[in-house]
């Protein structure tokens, strides 16, 4: 009887030793990270965003909803918060939810749960709650580093950066949600963490005023007139002040088009930065949509900020579609950097008889039509006074219809925005080199040797050995 | 050499020895004459240390078995009732694994030493599976030697072999005799009569008689035996 | 630690003269075989093939493998009643039960050794994260070795190997469904805690993913530990018996 009670005390002690050393070491956190690149250590770009947070000063907390049967993505996801954690010492706290504890307050985020996205980052209000006005959803579409440093970057951008919405030129809505209008990109932009504004060139004049100092960019979307001379000297003064901005300009069969061959303010373009708006329709039969009038993105240069993510390989929802696009020109030899993002490919070309094309959707190539490869997306940048212009020959591709696909639209204009700003350059995660290269078989023929060697032969020998065995045996 | 002082071993209320003691000397086998359940097999497998008693003392060539298990152990050679084999090793692998296991000095010589003795020699490289129940039985004897212990405990050797098995393993009982001290059980009066010097007479887990055989005196050993039984105690 | 080596080489060697070694290992390539070609459709050409791959598979093969590979290990030997020799040796019960348990995980281990040629095929056609397959290997193997403990310590108790077999499935599936426990109790800390003292609590959310947290290696050092103590313990109570 002693004895028994004995190994049971000795299991006790046993089992409290294992348990002590299991807490010890949990608490002193031993982690060894053998992922080739270092995933579970913070790059140095997230350390340095975390140094600004702490020199911010804010408390930030991370909000994660996890249900009990997430509990190993939560195990996971926890491994890098907890980085974020320790390297602010505490400043950037974490808190998981359980929608089914706090259904109340798990409400408001239902609809983003539901698709996917079940992180977020906000700064700590005075009531311990996370400021519902400062939160940014982190996403869940890269590394959970790589989300997150974007989520603090644009937590810390918060506010910042101010887009305004040019309204009084006839131009796309960004409040509607309709098909025509462009309240998607203009959310887009919101749950980013950027202000977005109406502005007003006519309210302006009225009151005699500038366009806003704080303005990152403005955004002229398919204007439909042609800007006053007063108008056009505004806009003019805030690009020489180093001013930022985004026009998409539809070919419009109306006298006094907006940037039609004979606007002025196209004139003061191709002074200021090489760039040129020609009174043409491109059209390219080799790479183009439903005709050869929707025009798809058929080079990019990659070089180009603007051209991020579109024409992925392998993602054909990546490319950018115009309709009833217009070329541009672009004048090597101005003053100013200036460059194209976008081209048709080298069959295409700019349909000079307009009023075919429009009333009666006929076009051929003959003389007097440009030659392709025409440009479609171009920038330019004034080192002297850093001022940057961004000019895409279509206006319908911002609306609302045409940006959910192919989604390289919306893409093209996030990025622009992205470059106008410097918005891009204050929050994109420089991604790491990832130095692991997918399975690449030279021949079908490589892939059945593979499949005989591990399906056949080893379990084969194996078999073979059994069968030796049992020989052996048998013969005793 | 063997050394039993009040050896009990009960199980729950039921005693299946009580206060057993014995000595066994070098150069002595001794005989457990018991009928079957009287507790021969419960004293060997204490002895061997295999079962812990519940009281008394076993001391093996002046090493206690409770203070120093495996010291007394490494002094015995054991052979249970049912010959523990392993079907899948050589005659060879067999023995070399105890005597290796036991710490023997040149295990791999004493191995052929005992093999050859036992004639199991040319079959060295058979499978144990493949033997007969005499060889079989043999083999047993062979591992409970091998490490040349000084006390070898061999518990029913001979049931289950054919007559002519049975003579040849008496015949190496008594070869034992020069220089180990053998404890061996049987339920056959004849047997101990012809093999043991002395013989201790087990009943209902109680030590009955212990006759010295030579010393018998124009009594039969199955007369002891009998009123040995019989008698209350 | 002699005795525990020559037990050891006697278990190994016993393995190694049956069939059944063979036959085990047999199927055992055969599944991860499968496993390995049908992954490489899926990922040949578009991704890194997972480097945790076979690992994340043999944390469900072990619940049936490990009882296989050790119901026999003690069982066997008081069936064919050598445990009585065993017992009477003059070695310890610590080196009977290290010496049974080290023979299935070095036989276990040479059965994960095996694919490693997966590796060397995804290493000739691709650059994996090498370090990562390191880490899931050596999850995979103390895993392994914490769900062989297990299964001896059943051998143990039982000296018929079917009893054996089954207890230690059933115990190695209820250890094993942690994964799943969230899906039924409603309350995330619970999960957690049920979590981390099931098997796959420690593979899954930490080498799995190439990490090697100190305190999953303590978890299973510490069921190894404390299945081997048991086993002695259930040896020690056969002598009572």
């Amino acid at each position: 009887m002693l004895r028994r009670a004995l190994s049971v005390v000795n299991l006790l002690l046993l089992l409290g030793i294992v348990a002590m050393t299991y807490a010890a070491v949990q608490r002193a956190n031993i982690v060894v990270d053998m992922t080739v690149d270092s995933r579970f250590t913070l790059s140095a770009q997230s350390r340095e965003v975390v140094a600004l947070a702490l020199r911010n000063g804010r408390p930030i907390q991370i909000l994660g909803f996890y249900l009990p049967q997430d509990v190993i993505q939560r195990e996971i996801d926890d491994q890098y918060w907890q980085l974020y954690s320790s390297l602010s010492e505490g400043l950037i706290s974490r808190r998981y939810v359980d929608p089914n504890v706090e259904p109340a307050f798990f409400a408001r985020y239902q609809t983003a749960f539901n698709q996917g996205i079940y992180v977020y980052v906000g700064y700590l209000g005075a009531d311990g709650l996370i400021d519902q006005t400062t939160i940014i959803p982190v996403s869940t579409d890269s590394g959970q580093e790589e989300d997150m440093t974007e989520a603090l970057s644009q937590l810390l951008a918060l506010g910042q950066f101010v887009v305004y919405f040019e309204r009084s030129l006839e131009t796309l809505d960004p409040a509607d949600n309709q098909q025509q209008g462009m309240s998607i990109l203009n959310n887009i932009l919101r749950t980013n963490g950027i202000v977005t504004q109406p502005l007003s060139l006519q309210d302006l004049i009225a009151r005699n005023q500038e366009i806003p100092a704080d303005a990152s960019a403005v955004v002229i979307a398919r204007p439909g007139r042609r800007m006053t001379a007063t108008e056009r000297a505004m806009l003019n003064r805030y690009l020489i002040q180093g001013g930022r901005v985004f026009i998409a300009a539809d070919y419009l069969p109306i006298p006094e088009a907006f940037l039609d061959e004979d606007d002025p303010f196209g004139r003061d373009l191709w002074d200021n930065f090489g760039l040129a708006l020609r009174d043409a329709l491109v059209v390219d039969p080799s790479a183009s949509g439903q005709t050869a009038l929707d025009v798809l993105s058929a080079v990019i240069f990659e070089d180009s900020e603007l051209t991020q993510n579109i024409n992925k390989l392998n993602d054909p929802s990546s490319v950018t579609q115009f309709r009833l696009a217009r070329p541009i020109e672009i004048n090597p030899q101005s003053s100013v950097r200036n460059g194209a993002a976008i081209q048709t490919s080298a069959q295409a070309w700019g349909e000079r008889n307009l009023a075919d094309v429009i009333q009666r959707t006929q076009y051929a190539y003959d003389e007097g039509d440009l030659k392709g490869p025409l440009t479609l997306v171009a920038w330019a940048e004034n080192p002297s006074n850093g001022a940057r212009l961004v000019l895409v020959g279509d206006g319908d591709f911002l609306m609302n219809g045409q940006v959910r696909q192919p989604q390289g639209n919306a893409t093209l204009f996030l990025n622009s925005i992205g470059w106008l700003t410097g918005f891009a350059q204050q929050v994109a995660f420089q991604p790491r080199a990832y130095t692991t290269t997918p399975i690449l078989f030279t021949s079908g023929q490589q892939l059945d040797v593979v499949t005989f060697i591990t399906l056949v032969l080893m379990p084969g020998l194996m078999l073979m050995g059994a069968g030796l065995a049992y020989l052996r045996r048998w013969r005793q | 050499m063997i050394v039993v002082q009040e050896l009990s071993k009960y199980y729950g209320q039921r005693a299946a020895i009580e206060s057993i003691s014995f000595r066994a000397e070098r150069g002595e086998i001794v005989g457990l004459l018991g009928v079957n359940g009287a507790g021969k097999s419960t004293t060997m497998r204490v002895i061997a240390g295999y079962i812990p008693p519940t009281r008394g003392r076993v001391e093996l060539a002046g090493h206690d078995l409770l203070d120093d298990p495996l010291t007394a152990r490494a002094q015995v050679g054991y052979l249970p009732e049912r010959v523990p084999l392993y079907p899948d090793m050589t005659v060879e692998g067999y023995v070399l694994f105890w005597a290796r296991l036991r710490r023997t000095p040149r295990a791999a010589e004493r191995t052929r030493h005992v093999l050859e003795r036992f004639d199991l020699w040319g079959r060295r490289r058979q499978l144990v599976r493949a033997l007969s129940k005499g060889l079989k039985q043999r083999l047993g004897l062979a591992q409970a030697i091998v490490h040349n212990p000084p006390i070898v405990i061999l518990d029913e050797p001979t049931i289950g072999i054919d007559p002519q098995q049975v003579v040849e393993v008496r015949q190496f009982i008594h070869e034992l005799r020069d220089h180990h001290a053998v404890l061996f059980s049987s339920h056959l009066l004849a047997e101990v009569e012809q093999v043991c010097d002395r013989a201790i007479i087990l009943h209902q887990g109680r030590v009955r008689d212990e006759v010295r055989l030579s010393q018998l005196g124009g009594v039969s050993l199955e007369q002891r035996f009998m009123s040995a039984i019989s008698g209350r105690a | 630690m002699r005795s525990v080596s020559l037990i050891l080489r006697r278990e190994m060697a016993s393995y190694f003269t049956s069939p059944i070694a063979y036959l085990i290992a047999a199927g055992f390539l055969l599944l991860t075989g499968v496993s390995f070609n049908n992954e490489l459709t899926f990922a040949l050409g578009v991704r890194p093939l997972d480097p945790a791959l076979i690992p994340r598979l043999l944390t469900q093969v072990m619940i049936f493998l490990a009882p296989l590979l050790t119901m026999r290990l003690l069982a066997e030997e008081s069936r064919e009643g050598t445990m009585e020799l065993l017992l009477t040796a003059p070695i310890s019960d610590l080196a009977i039960v290290l010496g049974k348990f080290l023979s299935a995980w070095l036989f276990y281990t040479l059965l994960l050794a095996l694919t490693l040629v997966y590796q060397v095929i995804v290493f000739s056609v691709s650059r994996p994260d090498l370090a990562h397959v390191i880490a899931a290997y050596l999850g995979i193997w103390l895993y392994g070795g914490a769900t062989l403990a297990i299964g001896l310590f059943f051998s143990a108790l039982t000296e018929n190997q079917i009893v054996a077999a089954f207890l230690s499935m059933v115990v190695l599936f209820v250890l094993y469904i942690g994964e799943n426990v969230g899906q039924i109790v409603a309350s995330v800390d619970l999960a957690r805690l049920i979590f981390s003292l099931t098997l796959q609590g420690h593979f899954a959310p930490s080498f799995a993913v190439g990490l090697i947290r100190g305190e999953d290696v303590i978890y299973y050092a510490g069921v190894i530990v404390v299945a081997l103590y048991l086993s002695i313990q259930a040896l020690d109570a056969r002598r009572l018996r």
